[in-house]
């Protein structure tokens, strides 16, 4: 007991350091849950959280019943879904790509130029997308032309919502994402390079049997925390981006707690909505965990 | 030790009279207090002898200059006596705003111009108690409205919440041009260069339309010309009186007899739809009206590109409205004229108090005098000799700098009151309505106006255990039903889907609606 004491009294200052983040994680992630009940309670401010009037699992039920559930639900799990299936690997091949360059110049320009777009607000690109892909004159109708397309108003058709969407994230966090990868592809020891080219051994083959493998940790930690963000589809975006027309595709959790609870007040109804968003979430990052420790040994937990 | 003890035990009683009293004192905030305090006159300004403070939040629009400096407000207060603080938020934003500040239970005295809609006042009235009653401070402390609910008791009625007791004061319009929302107008200038008539048939009307599109009316030598402009999606329900379409509870119900019936699955709304997007894939009706894009839309009209159009009033296209005219409703296959489009007038939620409100009778009192006809011309046009003068005919006509003020009447204007952007609780008549109406509209209004539904109905309030239902179920509604007739209208559905789209609405739930609407409206009679 009083080892431990003196212990604890020995490295006081680290655990002054570890107080912090700690608390912080308690008094802003923690505390706020106990709100969580309003999902069960038909909320009324003169009444306050802990006194309003339970009514069970209503909200729920309201929103499983409402006429637009399924195609909500289906709109945030396949934009995420879609997202990840071609914003995950992206970065990667990127790094794999930059780590070939030979020139180092050459490499930080392609770097610099690559991760720029990280840094534009979302309503600026929203903004170019809009314009880009305006029907009289943006870019990607012009480019359609030179192959004999017909012009397609993009913004307004709900099939060209997914798309769009992957693909502007794609192009501007591709760059970004990819500076993780760089930096353990630089920690790979070059003797394992040098004895394989004295084996013969090509380009292709060194990346796929070398860098590949060394940098592999990195790519599953990455993908299991990926996924725990996986039903949390940019709001913003979406919310900007989406228009009366194309509503059938892009209404997700987000946008339509957004609408609900916070410009009507249903705030009993949209915290119902968001548990239900996180439950998904939980639910599908302890699979990932599970599938990702039976098959590679390697896990959050 | 013992000594201690009592101490302790001193101490928790203590705690329980302050808890007690804290608790009491919440529970008695629901009820309206009494301002002892302050000693207030019931008639004639000042309304009290010693200055009264009171916090004010509300929606505060673009063209409105900041309300402590807002003419009409600085006069006010020195005619009456009352301070007040005023926490304007910007439109941008300000239904979260409004959301955030009930649910945070942090009110401030006084709504002004913060759009109360029925389902927050039966939230925030009659569900949790936020918002006071005023049936018995407008008795007693508002003569001018009193007097207005007597000769009006259908605007009464319209105010009046699920309980039967009234939250909110309204913004009351008793203008021609406050019956009706939009109002129809046709390019004459157009006509007469093409050696047209006025129509008075939808096929008449095609015909023009036809003509507008090929003929080059304006004669620039440009294709540039939009025969027939309607402003979004959802201004459609509202112009299909010529199909028997009405208006009613401004939604797609008709109301005949009392019985309510929501016409969205009708075949009159079918035909209604094909004869749209048979105009839409002639290229008569403009082909963006879909993408809700007001700047366009203004742009378009005050460059006079459109032939016929549909606007509540000229104030976007003056420096052009002389080119247009109202005109009479087409005759479709009914057979007779109907504008459906109509209006009770009363806009509710203007001005609400909190039950926190510090002062109630003399916040009744400050907004009674606008419902006088002094008060409202005060409101409307400012001080005689600095802002209006009265014409030959007694009409008040804005002095010169305001009306060609180089900002722009609707700029100079909101630094002298908030007629611009509306929903200020008030008396608007013929007299004082040429403050938003020009001549112009008020002609186009007068034509109308004979062909309007005979009773018109608001949305009656619908009892707190139904809301729920009701807002689950137009939430969803209201979202597929414009997108389905937008993809009706410009045929990316065909009228195959008819009974698919029906469908879908009574699996929605647009009977239930009915129903409830109807036991809430067999509630009020």
């Amino acid at each position: 007991m009083k080892k431990k004491y003196k212990k604890i009294r020995k490295y006081a200052g680290l655990y002054i350091m570890l107080a912090i983040p700690f608390l912080w994680y308690i008094i802003f992630k923690y505390i706020p849950m106990y709100g969580l009940q309003i999902a069960f309670k038909r909320f009324n401010p003169t009444l306050g959280i802990t006194k309003s009037p339970w009514v069970g699992l209503t909200y729920f039920k309201q929103f499983f019943d409402s006429y637009y559930f399924g195609n909500i639900l289906w709109n945030t799990v396949s934009l995420s879904l879609f997202t990840m299936l071609v914003g995950f690997p992206m970065p990667i091949i990127l790094a794999l790509l930059i780590n070939e360059i030979k020139n180092t110049k050459f490499q930080k320009v392609v770097q610099n130029i690559t991760y720029m777009p990280n840094f534009l607000s979302v309503v600026v690109i929203v903004s170019m997308l809009t314009l880009f892909s305006n029907r009289d004159y943006g870019l990607f109708n012009k480019i359609g032309a030179l192959f004999g397309a017909a012009p397609v108003d993009f913004m307004a058709k709900p099939a060209w919502f997914q798309p769009l969407y992957v693909f502007s994230n794609v192009w501007q966090y591709m760059g970004f994402n990819a500076i993780i990868y760089i930096a353990a592809l630089a920690s790979v020891d070059q003797e394992l390079y040098e004895a394989a080219s004295i084996d013969g051994a090509s380009r292709m083959q060194k990346i796929i049997h070398i860098s590949l493998p060394c940098i592999m940790g990195t790519i599953i930690i990455m993908f299991i925390m990926r996924i725990g963000s996986l039903m949390s589809v940019g709001f913003e975006k979406v919310y900007l981006m989406q228009n009366s027309v194309t509503l059938s595709a892009s209404e997700v959790i987000s946008t339509f707690i957004y609408k609900n609870g916070i410009q009507k007040g249903q705030f009993s109804y949209s915290t119902a909505v968001g548990l239900f968003n996180s439950v998904i979430n939980f639910t599908l990052l302890m699979l990932a965990n599970f599938v990702s420790k039976k098959a590679t040994k390697t896990s959050l937990w | 030790m013992k000594k201690s003890i009592s101490k302790k035990k001193e101490r928790k009683a203590w705690t329980t009279v302050l808890c007690t009293a804290i608790s009491v004192a919440m529970l008695s905030g629901s009820l309206p207090v009494r301002a002892d305090g302050n000693e207030i006159n019931k008639e004639g300004f000042p309304i009290s002898d010693e200055t009264i403070t009171m916090t004010v939040y509300g929606q505060r629009d673009q063209n409105q200059a900041e309300w402590k400096d807002m003419f009409f407000l600085q006069k006010y207060e020195e005619m009456t006596n009352i301070h007040l603080d005023y926490q304007e938020v910007p439109a941008d934003g300000f239904s979260e705003n409004k959301q955030l500040l009930f649910a945070s239970n942090e009110l401030p005295d006084i709504f002004l111009r913060a759009s109360l809609n029925a389902n927050e006042v039966s939230m925030y009235g009659v569900g949790s108690g936020q918002l006071m009653i005023l049936d018995d401070l407008i008795a007693e402390y508002a003569p001018n409205l009193t007097k207005i609910f007597e000769e009006n008791p259908s605007m009464k009625q319209a105010c009046m919440s699920a309980d039967g007791h009234i939250y909110t004061i309204p913004f009351i319009d008793m203008s021609a041009t406050g019956k009706m929302d939009f109002k129809q107008w046709i390019n004459t200038k157009w006509l007469e260069n093409l050696n047209l008539e006025i129509p008075t048939t939808l096929d008449e009307f095609k015909e023009v339309l036809i003509a507008f599109r090929d003929q080059d009316p304006n004669g620039n030598g440009e294709n540039d010309e939009i025969p027939m402009g309607i402003r979004e999606p959802s201004s459609v329900y509202a112009l299909g009186g010529s199909f028997g379409l009405q208006h009613q509870m401004r939604d797609t119900y008709n109301i005949d007899d009392g019985k309510i019936h929501n016409w969205l699955c009708d075949d009159e709304f079918k035909n209604y739809l094909i004869w749209l997007n048979d105009l839409y894939s002639e290229k008569l009706l403009w082909q963006d009206y879909y993408k809700n894009d007001r700047p366009v839309w203004r742009a378009n009209l005050s460059g006079e590109l459109f032939g016929a159009m549909y606007m509540p009033y000229s104030d976007v296209f003056l420096n052009c409205e002389e080119d247009y005219s109202g005109y009479e409703p087409l005759i479709g296959p009914t057979g007779e004229k109907f504008w459906a489009d109509g209006k009770s007038g009363v806009e509710t939620g203007t001005f609400a108090l909190s039950n926190t409100c510090s002062n109630p009778e003399a916040a009744i009192r400050w907004v009674d005098y606008f419902f006088s006809e002094e008060g409202g011309l005060f409101f409307a046009f400012g001080e005689e000799g600095t802002h209006y003068t009265f014409n030959e005919e007694g009409i008040p006509v804005f002095n010169d700098e305001i009306l060609n003020a180089e900002e722009g009447f609707m700029t100079a204007l909101g630094k002298i009151n908030m007629v611009p952007g509306g929903g200020f609780p008030c008396l608007r008549t013929d007299e004082t309505s040429g403050v938003v109406a020009s001549e112009r509209t008020q002609e186009a209004s007068k034509i109308l106006e004979p062909y309007l539904p005979n009773v018109y109905y608001d949305k009656p309030a619908v009892s707190t255990e139904n809301m729920d239902r009701v807002v689950a179920i137009e939430q969803d509604l209201n979202t597929y039903r414009d997108e389905a007739v937008t993809k009706f209208i410009i045929g990316e559905w065909d009228f195959d889907m008819w009974d698919e789209y029906c469908a879908t609405l009574e699996q929605i739930g647009i009977r239930d609606l009915e129903e409830i609407y109807q036991e809430a409206l067999d509630a009020i009679k």
